[in-house]
């Protein structure tokens, strides 16, 4: 196995790609929800 | 099929197999066999992660069940973002400071190696058992609709992964399940871009949702919270989380794919791109089979779906009345057309009163077609007391046949096979670790050669590879113990999820009461199986839950040594 590299993430903050993740998936509930409203 | 789509079909193919075992080729240490030798980087990880859960059923019953019931199956993915948060956060660091092979091995390390051993048997078990049904499930659609004999298309599905499996090993299936993944990324947007071309010129894409809408197949949220409802936003965040903390964290097909990784930041950036990647990815293929049904508003469909079994049926005594019935079903398409041009042209109109009541007759006339079609399904279960009636799983892959260019039609065929390939392989070759390091190494051989133990898992990933072939042929003797089988993984999953939990989480709590725990939220799970109505999705939070108030009471409760 080679060396392990240090566990940072690249160019973000991992709290920030976790961040990015949650709000992705906020804004796909907002988007399905609003799918569903307008198409009742 | 033409020969345009069968050379397509074999030389996609043929070019992914044969790229995957270049590309794993000298694989002779377990490090290297079982892990990849560590060289994955995050798109591979990502990917392999995406392409081992997404399985021929994926890309054959997740449009027809669009087509049926509309986009409410979305929210059982609104958990996996979030399970993969907690993953890298909880799980991921563990996993790569110890340097396991299987995620069971972490839990002798914390536990003993009774609780590593219960588990990982578990996991086998049912694992063991699905990987017949990833074959047979897209073998026995396959066959019906192309005219191929059931026992080749399993074999031919079963016999080419076991064959790269073999030689490969972990690097074979990453790599193979990352070509795999594109083709079948954009095989589902070329059938998306082509299907929508098809609609008739005045039909607009904003149009056909607004068709879709009222017809009720874009229901993609439900708010309320009953639980027996399938799927509804709280169990799909709720739900859907704890059984992606487990399939993803604990079962072994996946844990792998990201032991693969270069490095932990490269396994964590995978995991989060699958976080990403997946909702969009299953939105695509829902769309897809909105857009089937859709397109079928302008079409007429066929009355029953599964084509075979229908022509079948028309051998018997039935077969005036199944014609009357198709007479019918084509007389209230032509009637529900007439109503969607009225609805259309009250839209080009923007005429609202006049949308108004233009969708609710064209729903009045889709529930009169939904009518006729659920006559001749009582009337074929009348006629073949053994056939199937469910045709959802046959919608696409019909229209496929029927509608798709030459060309076209093998490509899609090539997802299909792919689906099926990248999902058994990431199941063999979990298996046969699983076999080698948390049994053969542990209790049989202790002390073996790493060539030994290479050449032990070669043999176990062929066996397993040919106890799901062979229980894949004779699964149609099997219906009930198939229904058995989709059940079993989230029997499971809560209580080894509740066990990896106790692992990460309480020092206190030792093997032996996570071990009586995990028996006894077990019958819990069962007796909820068994006695309610309660949704399967819940048994995940509810094995998970008993696992750790019960460890922490026997804790308590037992006589420290």
């Amino acid at each position: 196995m080679p060396d392990e590299m240090p566990d940072s993430a690249p160019l973000l903050s991992w709290k920030a790609l976790y961040l990015i993740v949650a709000i992705a998936l906020a804004l796909e509930i907002v988007a399905f929800s609003a799918l569903t409203w307008i198409y009742r | 099929m033409s020969a345009l789509d069968w050379v397509v079909l074999l030389g996609t193919l043929a070019v992914i197999v044969g790229y995957g075992i270049w590309k794993a080729r000298g694989q002779q240490d377990m490090a290297r066999y079982l892990r990849g030798g560590n060289q994955d980087k995050w798109h591979t990880i990502g990917l392999s992660v995406m392409a081992t859960q997404a399985s021929a059923v994926t890309f054959l019953s997740t449009p027809g069940q669009a087509y049926q019931d509309g986009m409410r199956f979305i929210q059982f993915y609104f958990g996996l973002p979030l399970a993969m948060i907690a993953l890298s956060i909880l799980f991921l660091p563990r996993y790569f400071s110890l340097r396991v092979f299987t995620a069971y091995e972490f839990l002798e390390s914390r536990f003993d190696r009774k609780t590593r051993q219960l588990t990982a048997f578990l996991f086998l078990l049912q694992r063991g058992l699905s990987a017949g049904i990833t074959i047979y499930a897209p073998a026995i659609i396959l066959s019906s609709v192309l005219g191929w004999s059931l026992r080749l298309t399993c074999l031919c599905i079963g016999g080419v992964v076991i064959v790269y499996t073999v030689i490969g090993g972990a690097r074979a299936v990453s790599q193979t399940q990352k070509q795999q993944m594109v083709v079948m990324l954009g095989g589902m947007v070329v059938a998306f871009i082509v299907i929508v071309a098809r609609l008739p010129r005045e039909v607009s894409l904003g149009k056909a949702l607004h068709i879709a809408g009222t017809l009720g197949r874009l229901n993609a949220v439900d708010l309320s919270f009953d639980p027996s409802a399938r799927y509804t936003l709280w169990s799909g965040l709720l739900g859907g989380f704890f059984l992606s903390m487990a399939y993803f964290g604990t079962d072994q097909s996946q844990v792998q794919r990201y032991l693969g990784a270069r490095s932990s930041t490269e396994s964590r950036l995978g995991l989060l791109f699958n976080g990403l990647v997946k909702i969009p990815m299953q939105s695509l293929i829902l769309f897809v089979g909105v857009m089937v049904f859709v397109f079928y508003q302008f079409n007429v469909p066929p009355i029953f779906f599964n084509q075979s079994e229908l022509t079948r049926a028309k051998q018997t005594a039935f077969a005036g009345k199944l014609e009357a019935l198709e007479r019918a079903h084509a007389a209230a398409f032509e009637h529900k057309q007439s109503e969607i041009w009225q609805l259309d042209s009250a839209l080009e109109r923007h005429d609202a009163a006049g949308i108004a009541s233009s969708e609710r007759r064209v729903q009045t006339a889709e529930f009169a077609s939904a009518a006729i079609r659920d006559e001749a399904k009582q009337t074929i279960a009348q006629a073949l007391p053994d056939a199937n009636t469910k045709d959802a799983d046959y919608i696409f892959l019909s229209f496929v046949m029927r509608n798709l260019p030459r060309g076209l039609v093998g490509l899609l065929l090539v997802v299909i096979f792919c689906a099926a390939m990248s999902a058994v392989a990431g199941e063999l070759s979990a298996l046969a670790s699983t076999t080698v390091v948390d049994f053969y190494r542990c209790s049989v051989r202790k002390d073996a050669s790493d060539a030994h133990y290479v050449r032990a898992a070669k043999w176990f990933t062929a066996g397993w590879g040919v106890l799901a072939v062979l229980f894949a042929t004779f699964a149609s003797l099997l219906d009930n113990l198939i229904q058995a089988v989709n059940i079993l993984g989230s029997l499971f999953y809560g209580t080894i999820l509740g066990i990896f939990l106790m692992a990460f989480s309480h020092r206190v709590v030792r093997g032996t009461a996570v071990f009586l725990a995990a028996i006894a939220a077990e019958a819990v799970v069962v007796g909820v199986f068994l006695g309610t109505s309660v949704s399967f999705l819940w048994y995940n939070v509810i094995g998970c839950v008993c696992v750790v108030l019960f460890a922490g009471v026997l804790q308590a409760a037992l006589p420290r040594k």
